[in-house]
């Protein structure tokens, strides 16, 4: 029996199991009434209403406030597929390398000046690379425990993590003051390391969990995109409707599609970005050499744009990912890449462009060493 | 009785049709929900619904799509609205199937897919409708309706395999 045959085997054993006729309630056909319309509004009126008072606002119930009081005060809203967490205002998101030995010599002293304490968010794993140089620093007997990585300690800098499960072990470490606490809501982690004086952040953050459907800035936690259905709805508007533009990424994780990070252009950003869209080649492209599988993306944007009155008004695809089938697909057509309509969904994070085809990295890329990328202390700010 | 609260009698199309389809297709409408009282309920709401513009749904040969189509949109509706509801307390695990009992695993983890590739295998392996049928029936191009199957028999085959190395 091949893998498919076990597989449809399955799924069809399982339906034929779950309805066997003592499962399945009788069925009752419905009356032939002149009242039927009547009494058929009325169920409904009841239905809508009771749904529109429990489901809250923007497709997201907040949970309760935690019995021991932890609160943040100045939140801000992150989180990746259908799980939000509530960060400190002004912890900016930044893309930590995967290995940072090399960036300073070895020292314990937090107070040497120069140092960066400021906090960051980490909204998705973006998938760069840092390759090691053969400089790691020896092992000491005051180590702080592995649980919090292998940044040296006097490049610690409190953050906010929410990335899609990874292996990495819930649980509480603390080091000198700093506290870092991890914990799992389904396949979804988040990391809160606290700066000595800070105990409460951990818990703060983790009480405000909450799971989406619909996430704060209005990018649904699932989407087709990645399967690159059909796109049906309102054609792009013209540049001088648009007030803004939300960029939704989903990404092919291990356990299924989902939503990964988000964030909006700002009203002239968002023109711009409509402008280049509409003066853009017809056509998808560029998708030279198609020299690699031609098989789904992994990753690809959804882009929502918002009318004058902050709706959505309209939404389009961006996919980048491949060697055959790159643009801006529309609901009246598609649009090659550019720098000017695909440069500017990638300027900052947390949506990233890890990797691309030549063709595509050249209209794509156009980072100028910003600082979305965790900097040595040697770089003031 | 009070007049204009009469019963006549269904039309023998519709009436028919129920009678032959009706289980068949609360039966579908369990399995893309997963709750027989919300099955019930939402069969019983696209029915009426249905009944309204019966003769044009007859005469255009629409009926079962019709129905289908709107169980199913009925389904992802659903799951939306209830997804919000689910508290963040809930213990959150996966349950374990019996070793060797695929179908188990397939049951368990059909309660996992996105609500779209689980209509689309019930679609094709309970209705063994083809996929441009399905496609019609969800909306979707021929393409898209193959790629939501394949994700799903994708899944599954990851979930077995664990399974496997688990044992």
């Amino acid at each position: 029996m091949t893998d498919f045959e076990r597989e449809e085997a399955a799924f069809r054993g399982a339906f034929a199991r779950h309805t066997e006729e003592d499962d399945v309630v009788s069925f009752h056909p419905p009356r032939r009434d002149r009242r039927a319309p009547l009494l058929v509004a009325a169920l409904v009126l009841a239905v809508v209403g009771t749904a529109v008072a429990v489901a809250g606002s923007r497709g997201h119930e907040p949970d309760a406030p935690p019995a021991d009081g932890a609160t943040l005060k100045d939140a801000q809203w992150i989180g990746i597929r259908n799980i939000e967490v509530e960060a400190p205002v002004g912890w900016e998101p930044k893309y930590e390398p995967g290995r940072p030995d090399c960036i300073q010599k070895s020292t314990d002293d937090p107070a040497v000046p120069g140092f960066v304490k400021q906090g960051y968010v980490v909204i998705g794993d973006p998938g760069f690379m840092v390759t090691l140089q053969g400089c790691l620093r020896p092992k000491g007997t005051d180590d702080p425990d592995p649980g919090f990585g292998e940044l040296p300690f006097p490049l610690w800098r409190p953050y906010v993590k929410v990335v899609n499960i990874g292996g990495d072990p819930d649980g509480t470490w603390e080091f000198r003051g700093w506290r870092l606490t991890r914990k799992t809501f389904g396949d979804v982690q988040v990391s809160v390391l606290s700066a000595p004086g800070d105990d409460g952040l951990g818990a703060a953050v983790l009480a405000s969990v909450r799971r989406v459907t619909v996430n704060h800035l209005g990018c649904a936690v699932d989407s087709p995109v990645l399967d690159r259905p059909a796109l049906d709805g309102s054609p792009l508007p013209r540049a001088g409707a648009v007030s803004g533009v939300v960029i939704c990424e989903y990404r092919r994780y291990p356990q299924g599609p989902g939503l990964g990070g988000s964030r909006t252009l700002s009203a002239d950003a968002a023109k711009a970005l409509v402008r280049a869209v509409h003066d853009a080649p017809d056509g998808f492209g560029p998708d030279r050499p198609s020299n690699c599988l031609h098989s789904p993306p992994d990753r690809a944007l959804a882009l929502r744009f918002l009318g004058l009155d902050g709706k959505a008004v309209s939404e389009a695809y961006a996919y980048f990912d491949s060697c055959v089938g790159n643009g801006i697909v529309t609901p009246s057509g598609t649009h090659r890449l550019t720098r000017g309509d695909c440069a500017p969904l990638f300027a900052d994070a947390p949506i990233a462009l890890p990797s691309a085809q030549e063709s595509v990295s050249n209209a794509c890329y156009d980072r100028d060493g910003s600082d979305d990328f965790l900097t040595s202390p040697a770089r003031s700010r | 009785m009070p007049e204009g609260l009469e019963s006549p009698a269904l039309p023998a199309d519709f009436e028919a049709y129920v009678a032959a389809r009706g289980s068949a297709l609360q039966q579908f409408a369990f399995l893309v929900t997963r709750d027989h009282g919300g099955a019930a309920d939402l069969v019983q709401d696209v029915l009426e619904r249905a009944w309204q513009r019966w003769d044009d749904m007859v005469a255009a040969g629409t009926t079962e799509s019709y129905l289908l189509r709107s169980i199913a949109n009925g389904a992802v509706s659903r799951w939306r609205k209830l997804r919000r509801l689910i508290s963040v307390a809930e213990p959150i695990g996966h349950e374990a199937a019996a070793p060797g009992d695929d179908a188990g695993v397939a049951w368990l983890l059909c309660a996992e897919l996105p609500p779209v590739q689980r209509v689309a295998v019930v679609l094709r392996f309970y209705e063994d409708l083809p996929y441009a049928e399905i496609a019609s029936i969800l909306g979707c191009a021929e393409a898209t309706a193959r790629s939501h199957v394949h994700r799903a028999l994708q899944a599954l085959r990851t979930r077995l395999r664990e399974g496997e190395e688990d044992d």
